[in-house]
């Protein structure tokens, strides 16, 4: 730091000669603002933004969409045991499915069904939906649940992992919370053992019990892996 | 201590004042009395600080850019005007510093020696004004701001507020610690006769 001691003192007069003020307002002329301060730059972001929100959602809905009505074909791989097995079905709202029922024709065009109209799911035409779908279903299950609430008598009385066609389950893993850790078994075979069912019933505490890594194998001996199932015992 | 007075403002002064900013942010053009009344204020407060005039200069012209360009943001508080001016010169000043395009300077008049001298109650010996610039040269510079500020250009403890962005109270305060650092440094360094 420098030190001046009694330097001589600048008259009024002498700082009045560079006062200029043309030459501020020809400076100020000259500096352009920064483009982040200009409002179209700001309006070009935000409409940029906004159409990239639209573009990402459209994207994200178009592959929401295949994934609904694909992950069990693919899940599947290529063999499936039924050589008439037709996976469209499968997937299709349970109300395409109840309109054959109702009108004894087949559906053609499946996209009318969402727009038809309220059809009333009698008792008669539950059991046939039910019946329909494990008929049809390539999923495996647990008395029935593929994917949910299970109830304790349920879960109590499966005897096994199940799948509705003639594949057979030849192994899978059985995931849930014991006090405050987490259990992972490997079951060979399908079977449900007691002890395992009492285990998971006395211990998941609400929280989802899964079975995953199911391996079938099916009647021309091809390995498929099959979907998991995530229950949530009541 | 007697301080200047052309801070303070009577509140007609403070509106015709008012009057021309609002002027000055609808049309640039208009800014020219602003310029003509706060320009030798702020080359002052900046020379002060320095020891290159054409740098002085130039700084102070940065400042009325500055001010220009911003004055659309510019909001009335009840306090001249002069004190956002203030602040850009200060910003823009110690920039120059970091830049390291300036060097700080201590200005100091023997006018305001002897006014130190007499608040730290001291002899106005040769020896004591000497060694009263050497403990100056000695204190932080936040501290030196302040001495600056209300012994060597006389401002009132509510423009140092203003221009620190300080209450009142807070710039007294700091005021009289700053100066109690100095007394401090003035009487421990003292060589010994």
């Amino acid at each position: 730091m420098k030190l001046n001691y009694n330097r001589p003192e600048l008259s009024s007069s002498e700082i009045e000669k560079r006062q200029d003020f043309n030459t501020i307002l020809n400076q100020i002329k000259t500096v352009k603002p920064y483009l982040f301060k200009k409002i179209l730059f700001y309006g070009a972001i935000g409409l940029t933004s906004i159409a990239g929100i639209f573009i990402l959602n459209s994207t994200t809905f178009k592959t929401s969409t295949k994934k609904t009505y694909g992950t069990k074909i693919t899940l599947n791989k290529t063999k499936l045991p039924n050589k008439s097995y037709n996976t469209s079905n499968d997937v299709k709202p349970i109300i395409s499915m109840s309109k054959p029922l109702k009108n004894g024709t087949n559906i053609k065009n499946e996209k009318e069904d969402f727009h038809d109209e309220i059809v009333e799911f009698t008792p008669k035409i539950k059991t046939e939906i039910k019946a329909n779908k494990q008929r049809n279903s390539i999923l495996p299950s647990i008395s029935g649940v593929e994917y949910g609430t299970i109830t304790r008598d349920q879960f109590l009385n499966a005897v096994k992992v199940e799948i509705a066609n003639s594949s057979k389950i030849v192994s899978y893993k059985i995931n849930y919370f014991k006090i405050s850790n987490f259990i992972e078994k490997e079951i060979i075979g399908d079977e449900l053992s007691e002890e395992l069912k009492k285990d998971v019933l006395t211990y998941h505490n609400q929280l989802p019990v899964s079975i995953t890594n199911i391996l079938s194998i099916d009647t021309n001996n091809q390995v498929n892996s099959l979907p998991s199932i995530r229950l949530f015992i009541k | 201590m007697r301080v200047h007075s052309n801070f303070h403002q009577t509140n007609q002064l403070l509106q015709n004042e008012l009057d021309l900013i609002k002027k000055a942010q609808k049309n640039p053009e208009q800014f020219g009395p602003l310029y003509n009344k706060y320009h030798e204020q702020i080359f002052r407060y900046i020379y002060q600080r320095m020891d290159d005039i054409e740098l002085a200069h130039d700084i102070t012209a940065q400042v009325f850019i500055k001010a220009l360009l911003n004055i659309t943001k510019y909001e009335y508080r009840g306090v001249p005007f002069s004190s956002w001016l203030y602040r850009i010169a200060k910003s823009e000043l110690y920039q120059s510093f970091r830049d390291k395009k300036a060097e700080r300077t201590i200005n100091i008049d023997a006018i305001n020696v002897v006014a130190i001298i007499d608040e730290i109650e001291s002899d106005e010996t040769e020896e004591n004004k000497k060694h009263l610039l050497d403990s100056l040269s000695l204190l932080k510079e936040k501290d030196i701001q302040l001495i600056e500020l209300r012994f060597f250009e006389k401002r009132s403890f509510k423009e140092m507020g203003e221009i620190l962005e300080l209450t009142e109270n807070n710039a007294k305060v700091k005021t009289f610690r700053a100066l109690e650092k100095l007394k401090t440094l003035f009487l421990t360094k003292k060589p010994a006769l």
